[in-house]
């Protein structure tokens, strides 16, 4: 996979499928992935707000769990935005795990925001870490190099467009897929900064072979590699706020 | 109302009846435990000034304290005192000493808005207040006009709820107009109020000095010119505009000063540092010490001069000013006013001031502004209106912690505040609604900042009343990054937005030390000490625009100035500058020259037909409206003409607007035909046409988020830690997006829209303008930028209207590296 024209999805290699929308699809054992929805991220911030983003993520979620007929959906982490919430906002939560279990068989990942009881309490059971074909997926708060493929969440990279916008986007390199955050609350961390090229090595994948795949709710666009693109930024000046 | 100049004796004037009032009650024994008069200014330090100065008077009428003695026996239980105590409640006020006030409350209290409001939720404070007598509020021409004036009118209103008997207020004012809405403001609607007007009272001299021959001075050019007039008196106060201006004309004079000239010299081998010569540096982006540490030097004597931008315009006494120079000047008649009040400020004793004009449409500014000044004709103050997010937060402090108050109560107290006086029922109960934890689209927030049925509201205990403790106030929360130099302690901070700009190499000036970044993380910015010349020169955000009545009397200038030419009657033209404008004929000449430059390339914006002059910058048609309506107005119509632009192009549309007009650039590719411009600026709908344009612009978010944040909608602090800014607005700008697709009505919605509408930029007048303009603007083509239009031209963009969606950039931007990438790997 190199730079390329926009598409619905873009095959990451070993059977995993980046999806307009920030999902990752693993064909092998039919699973959906979906990292760093942070639920209740407006009433942990004190917000006087409704739960709007969880309302939209399941929608979200549930469209493409039909649509590609997933038998398995894994949340790769940091599902809650913390896990001290209201009673009412933790009703909320427990009903969209019971909603989603309902569909497919749900597995939840714990990620750092998940506490020191890794989400338990709140979510139901919680792994560290899960296997799927031939990938190891788990959130990417601990980073380790153990020779398998790191499907991780937890970075929320994005495509910086200038101003107070970006764009999400995968991360996909022989050692490694960072999946993007599927909250609508994270700017992201711009994938050229120094910031995502050392989280990156920590993994072994290295800027001038790791791919970025930009994903809007409707389609997926091929940057070509993180090298790439930091050779167009500078040519083409974008955007005004990168540094 | 009190209404006089800076220096008349404002505030002893207002002090003397409690004076009175407290001797009384000394000597009828009377002077019980409790605080009997507050003095609200807006500034922390105006209230240890204050104190200080009171206290003296007090002293020599035998009313004040003695130490210990006195004490001691009113400890042991006698609940009358014989002396008074003064006191003050800020935000530095250290936790022991407000404890001490709870039990021996100052009969004479000194605070600020918002500490106000915080006592007045707290029952302990409460029951220190119900024997209030007097409540000075000072500075009420830097009050009345913003939330922060509104929310301290609402205060007022509720301590008048808590008084056992009615309170009288006294506002202390500079030179302000007009004075009934302000004395309306102060008083409350239903109030009568004795104003005591003495405006006129004070001598002010205000000099023009241009010090270069072409169309604009260098900074170095200024410099030296007031290095040469700092040369020449004791003490001298130079005020700039914007604070790189501040950095780099001390900067410059430090140059000097290493050159051998007028300014102390510098030890060669340190990095250069002003505040180690007698000339210090003054601006809100230092750190609150070094603040102190310059009006301290400078109140005793030990600085020869201060380059400031306006923080020193408002406030503290900082000792006897000899004069007063004014950098490219004031941008307002009431401001500049303020500087050169600061100079001689005892009373009999002139005002002198100097404007060093930088640029020839400065000596215009100061022109007009000296006119202006001559006629008494000033900008006037607007009262907000009906600021929906300061009433909501005021409907919280009514009932934390735990009372409970009725809406028709509520209503009642509200409307006796003038910004409130036509409050609607249905946004107070629409306020209550969101606070009360439902109200946007049926979908209820599991957070409540008070219970809410209906017809009643309360509070929800202590808990649930932190968010209104550790969010109180108005003041928009603009953070602010560390500067340090690696190893050492920071010594400034800059603006977060600026930050957000720099990039690891840049140089720049901060407190007269030049310095290189060499690190930009979450803990601030690293530098390195440098001797180079600054590479990135500009904080933009806080130019303040020029207002009518001073944008009417420019215009006036050069109107005048361009009918006599048009009559060919150029020595009249000069003429009639010296006798309106009371200038030197070298400085009429000039203006003439200008004008006469103008009209060669251009025209003039005259008979309500504004003109658009027609430019290529950098391949991308650009266009210059001259208008004369001022920068508020400016920016609210190059919004409007922004959208409409971007209905016939696309892509975004990049804007920038300064006091003489406003400047509009397509993007790539695009072309609009004489025909286009022309009718950007039609009437109909203006209002729908504005608000679109504001939709997706940084302006709306930015000020949505201070709405949010003061609204309590979403909190700055929350469980005793700060939000990060930067998620703070990131955050900020989703939740406006969901708010606007839920529910446009909301409470907050809409007062982001009132409040970028009315209180930033000037709506109003905007559409005014298009509404009286008699014939489609004037199109040009200049061959080369004409004299108005260079200032914009040579400035940096502001904001863009961003028409297109995150899925249409992302396009774009696909578009463009795939190009990219395909062309640079070509043979």
């Amino acid at each position: 996979m190199s730079a390329g024209p926009r598409a619905n999805s873009v095959a990451l290699g070993g059977g995993a499928t980046a999806l307009a929308g920030g999902m990752l699809w693993i064909e092998t054992t039919a699973s959906l992935v979906v990292a760093d929805l942070h639920l209740g991220y407006e009433e942990a911030i004190g917000g006087a707000l409704p739960l709007w983003s969880l309302d939209d993520s399941l929608k979200g979620i549930e469209t493409a769990l039909a649509s590609y007929c997933a038998r398995e959906l894994i949340l790769l982490g940091d599902v809650v935005h913390s896990v001290r919430l209201s009673e009412g906002a933790g009703d909320r939560v427990d009903g969209a795990m019971q909603r989603l279990r309902r569909v497919c068989t749900l597995t939840v990942v714990a990620g750092n925001h998940e506490g020191a009881t890794r989400g338990r309490a709140l979510l139901g059971e919680c792994v560290e870490a899960v296997e799927r074909a031939g990938m190891l997926l788990h959130h990417g708060d601990r980073p380790r190099i153990d020779g398998l493929r790191h499907v991780i969440g937890h970075l929320h990279p994005s495509v910086a467009l200038g101003g107070e916008r970006s764009v999400p986007a995968f991360l996909s390199a022989r050692e490694l897929i960072v999946v993007p955050a599927s909250t609508p609350y994270s700017r992201g961390l711009n994938i050229l900064t120094r910031d995502c090229r050392d989280a990156i090595g920590a993994y072994g994948a290295h800027p001038s072979s790791t791919q970025v795949v930009a994903a809007t709710d409707t389609h997926c666009y091929p940057f070509g590699t993180i090298g790439e693109l930091a050779r167009a930024a500078r040519a083409l000046r974008f955007p005004e706020s990168n540094r | 109302m009190i209404c006089s100049p800076t220096g008349t004796g404002k505030t002893l004037t207002a002090f003397l009846p409690i004076f009175s009032e407290l001797a009384e009650r000394r000597d009828r024994d009377e002077l019980y435990a409790r605080t009997f008069a507050l003095y609200v200014s807006p500034l922390r330090a105006l209230g240890y000034d204050v104190e200080h100065n009171v206290r003296r008077p007090l002293r020599e009428m035998g009313l004040l304290e003695r130490p210990n003695a006195e004490r001691a026996r009113v400890r042991r239980g006698r609940l009358r005192e014989k002396f008074v105590r003064t006191g003050v409640r800020t935000g530095d006020t250290p936790t022991a000493e407000r404890r001490l006030m709870l039990s021996r409350p100052p009969h004479i209290l000194m605070t600020t808005p918002e500490s106000l409001a915080l006592m007045l939720a707290m029952e302990s404070y409460r029951a220190t207040l119900r024997d209030l007598r007097f409540v000075v509020v000072d500075e009420v021409h830097a009050l009345a006009g913003n939330k922060r004036g509104a929310h301290l009118s609402l205060l007022l209103e509720s301590i008048e709820e808590l008084a056992r008997t009615s309170v009288q207020r006294i506002g202390l004012s500079a030179t302000v107009a007009p004075l009934e809405p302000v004395t309306r403001y102060l008083a409350g609607t239903d109030r009568p109020c004795t104003v005591v007007d003495a405006r006129a009272i004070r001598e002010t001299r205000l000099d023009i000095r241009a010090p270069f021959t072409g169309a604009m001075a260098p900074l170095a050019t200024l410099a030296r010119s007031a290095a040469s007039a700092i040369d020449r008196a004791r003490t001298t106060l130079v005020f700039t505009n914007v604070r790189s201006q501040t950095e780099r004309i001390a900067y410059e004079l430090h140059r000097l000063a290493g050159n051998g000239a007028a300014i102390e010299t510098l030890d060669a081998d340190a990095a250069p540092r002003l505040s180690d010569a007698r000339i210090g540096v003054h601006h809100s982006a230092l750190e609150r010490s070094v603040r102190h540490r310059t009006e301290a030097r400078l109140r005793a004597g030990d600085l020869r001069a201060v380059v400031c931008s306006a923080s020193l315009e408002l406030g503290v006494d900082i000792g006897a000013i000899e004069q007063v120079l004014v950098v490219g000047g004031a941008r307002g008649v009431v401001a500049t006013l303020q500087r050169i009040g600061r100079a001689g400020h005892r009373p009999g004793e002139i005002a002198r001031g100097v404007i060093l004009a930088q640029d020839r449409d400065d000596i215009i500014e100061a022109a007009a502004t000296r006119r202006c000044i001559a006629d008494a004709v000033i900008e006037e103050i607007a009262v907000p209106h009906t600021p929906l997010d300061v009433l909501a937060q005021w409907i919280v402090s009514c009932v934390v912690p735990e009372r409970r108050v009725d809406i028709e109560s509520l209503l009642r107290i509200a409307r006796r505040a003038a910004p409130f006086a036509t409050l609607a029922r249905d946004d107070l109960l629409a306020c209550a609604a969101y606070l009360g934890g439902g109200g946007i689209a049926d979908d209820p927030a599991h957070v409540r900042r008070i219970g809410f049925d209906g017809g009643a509201v309360w509070g929800l205990g202590r808990a649930e009343s932190a968010a209104y403790f550790e969010n109180v106030g108005t003041i928009p929360d603009e953070r602010s990054v560390p500067v340090r130099i690696a190893g050492e302690r920071s010594f400034g901070r800059l603006d977060e937005n600026f930050v957000d700009r720099l990039r690891v190499g840049d140089i720049f000036v901060l407190e007269g030390r030049t310095v290189r970044v060499e690190r930009i993380d979450r803990s601030g910015i690293t530098t390195r000490a440098h001797r180079g010349r600054p590479t990135v020169p500009r904080w933009n955000s806080n130019i303040r625009g020029i207002e009518p009545p001073l944008a009417d009397e420019i215009d006036r200038l050069r109107a005048g100035v361009a009918d006599r030419l048009a009559a060919g009657e150029r020595g009249d033209a000069s003429a009639w500058l010296g006798r309106r404008y009371a200038l030197t004929s070298e400085l009429c000449e000039r203006i003439v020259a200008y004008v006469e430059q103008q009209l060669a390339v251009s025209t003039i914006p005259r008979d309500r037909r504004p003109v658009v002059e027609i430019y290529s910058l950098d391949g991308l048609q650009s266009a210059v409206v001259l208008t004369g309506i001022g920068r508020r107005a400016n920016e609210a119509l190059a919004r409007v003409a922004a959208t409409r632009i971007s209905r016939i192009v696309s892509g975004s549309v990049r804007l920038l607007t300064d006091d003489t007009g406003l400047m509009l650039q397509l993007p790539p590719r695009s072309r609009l035909r004489d025909v286009q411009w022309e009718r950007l600026f039609d009437e109909p709908n203006f209002e729908n046409d504005l608000r679109e344009g504001l939709l997706a612009s940084t302006l709306l978010r930015t000020h949505f988020r201070y709405v949010a944040n003061t609204g309590l909608l979403v909190l700055r602090r929350a469980n005793g830690r700060s939000l990060r800014a930067s998620s703070l607005r990131w955050n900020s700008g989703r939740i406006l997006d969901r708010l606007v697709r839920e529910d446009d009505r909301f409470p907050l919605v809409r007062e982001a829209f009132r409040s970028v509408c009315e209180d930033v930029l000037d709506a109003k007048r905007a559409r005014k303008f298009c509404v009286s303009l008699l014939a489609p603007p004037r199109i040009i083509h200049p061959p080369v930028a004409s004299p108005m239009s260079f200032g914009i031209l040579t400035s940096s963009f502001g904001d863009d209207v961003a028409v297109a969606d995150r899925s249409e950039m992302v396009d774009a931007l696909h578009e463009r590296v795939l190009a990219y990438l395909a062309e640079s790997v070509a043979p």
